[in-house]
């Protein structure tokens, strides 16, 4: 994966970002799906857990989905962050996260990216798909550090350079996964969302590199 | 040749990942999808249903007035054989993927808990203990009388008519470990009525949340549908 961080800096295509990620899967899956079934055991646990104590309340579904979204998204955020290490070639490890900040701030922009998206596609649809793009990078700026407002700064200016490749990339992973909902292939929606996820660091540590070195394309 | 090799691997790991996350969360909840028109005018026909399990280590999985899925007794599946016990059908009551073979199950409301004694009055409704029961969630009372074991019977969905207690004159007493059900819409359901008692063993889960086409909490005994969501 050296060659692929040394060039960072240059044009990234919907095609090199899709073969990419899938080389890395491919390379990588044992240890991204083990991350993925820790994460989802836990929250299934969890669930099961919170749905124990509180079925006898009509609260209990409210509680169960909250705790849900809020577990996914943590477990959103760990899977984003061993994608950018495994992109970067650095050594993935099971528990990444480190940090109330880092929690906090991933929640935060989040929960201001589903508001945007929300308001744009409520105003005439196209507004929102755009912004889900536009946005689509932020969870890789907030692991790398940058502030609720500022990763999602970060990832306008980074998607606005490559519009049509994460555009494209985004489109072709929801295809796959159209096509792949064939009852034998049930799983592979699992590995599309990861190599989803890839390319979208692919995309991210591209754009991210060209920022840092002035490359205004 | 590595290449494809690789991928056949990840498709059977992401595979079996799919059928581990099933197992997981079917120990606690699992979703149903309504196929007849027997819980009518509560639940109808295409209503989507999650069904908890957790009721079973809570002791409140068996309620007067809980609605309850269940796997069908013997007498009301095809030739009278019970359910099938080899792995792709194990595999799909535990997991509900649709790789595996399906086994119907029947959603119903409990009437009678161990204990009880049942009688069922044409066009009056349903006593329990010599008590009537008050049904505000049925649209009709029966059309039919019960009052002993024999009178349990009629036609199954399988064609068969089915007499599971033949001429007893017992009266109707659930045993222990066992439910009596009726549907709602009393005279157009395959329950009890027909096949008798339901082991306990066999029921799935207990509704818990409907969230199509209206989110509604179910856990409450003698549940009825809010008519204005």
């Amino acid at each position: 994966m050296n060659d692929i961080v040394s060039n960072s800096a240059e044009r990234m295509t919907t095609g090199r970002a899709i073969s990419q990620a899938w080389d890395l899967l491919l390379d990588k899956y044992p240890i991204l799906l083990v991350a993925v079934l820790m994460h989802g055991l836990r929250n299934v646990i969890a669930t099961g857990v919170i749905l124990f104590f509180t079925v006898s309340s009509p609260l209990s579904p409210m509680l169960v989905v909250s705790a849900l979204i809020f577990l996914n998204v943590l477990s959103y955020l760990e899977i984003v962050t061993m994608s950018l290490k495994c992109v970067r070639g650095e050594s993935a490890r099971l528990r990444n996260v480190s940090g109330w900040m880092l929690t906090s701030s991933w929640l935060l922009s989040t929960v201001i990216f589903i508001i945007a998206v929300t308001f744009g596609l409520v105003l005439l649809v196209i507004p929102g798909f755009v912004l889900g793009v536009l946005l689509s990078v932020y969870g890789f700026a907030a692991v790398d550090g940058d502030g609720p407002i500022q990763s999602l700064r970060t990832s306008w200016q980074i998607v606005r350079r490559a519009f049509w490749p994460t555009l494209f990339v985004l489109l072709i992973s929801l295809v796959a996964v159209f096509v792949c909902s064939n009852h034998l292939l049930i799983g592979m929606e699992f590995a599309l969302d990861l190599e989803l996820t890839l390319a979208l660091a692919f995309i991210y540590t591209t754009g991210r590199a060209a920022m840092k070195g002035g490359n205004t394309e | 040749m590595r290449r494809a090799l690789k991928t056949c691997l990840l498709i059977i790991a992401c595979n079996c990942l799919v059928v581990v996350f099933m197992l997981a969360l079917h120990l606690f909840l699992e979703a149903r999808i309504i196929p007849s028109s027997t819980m009518e005018p509560n639940i109808h026909l295409g209503d989507r249903i999650f069904m908890e399990k957790v009721s079973r280590w809570t002791g409140k999985l068996v309620e007067h007035g809980a609605i309850v899925s269940f796997y069908p007794p013997a007498c009301c599946l095809p030739a009278g054989q019970d359910l099938p016990a080899d792995l792709p059908h194990v595999m799909g009551r535990l997991t509900g993927l649709p790789i595996f073979p399906y086994s119907p199950a029947y959603l119903k409301r409990i009437v009678g808990v161990p204990g009880d004694r049942i009688r069922i009055e044409r066009g009056v409704g349903v006593y329990i203990n010599d008590k009537l029961l008050s049904e505000p969630f049925v649209t009709a009372p029966a059309d039919y009388s019960l009052s002993t074991l024999k009178d349990i019977g009629g036609r199954a969905t399988t064609g068969e008519v089915i007499h599971p207690y033949g001429k007893s004159d017992e009266p109707i007493v659930v045993p222990k470990g066992m439910i009596f059900v009726l549907g709602d819409n009393r005279n157009n359901s395959e329950d009890s009525h027909v096949f008798g008692f339901v082991n306990e063993d066999r029921i799935i889960g207990r509704a818990w949340l409907m969230i199509l086409p209206v989110w509604q909490y179910m856990h409450t005994p003698y549940w009825i549908r809010s008519r204005n969501p």
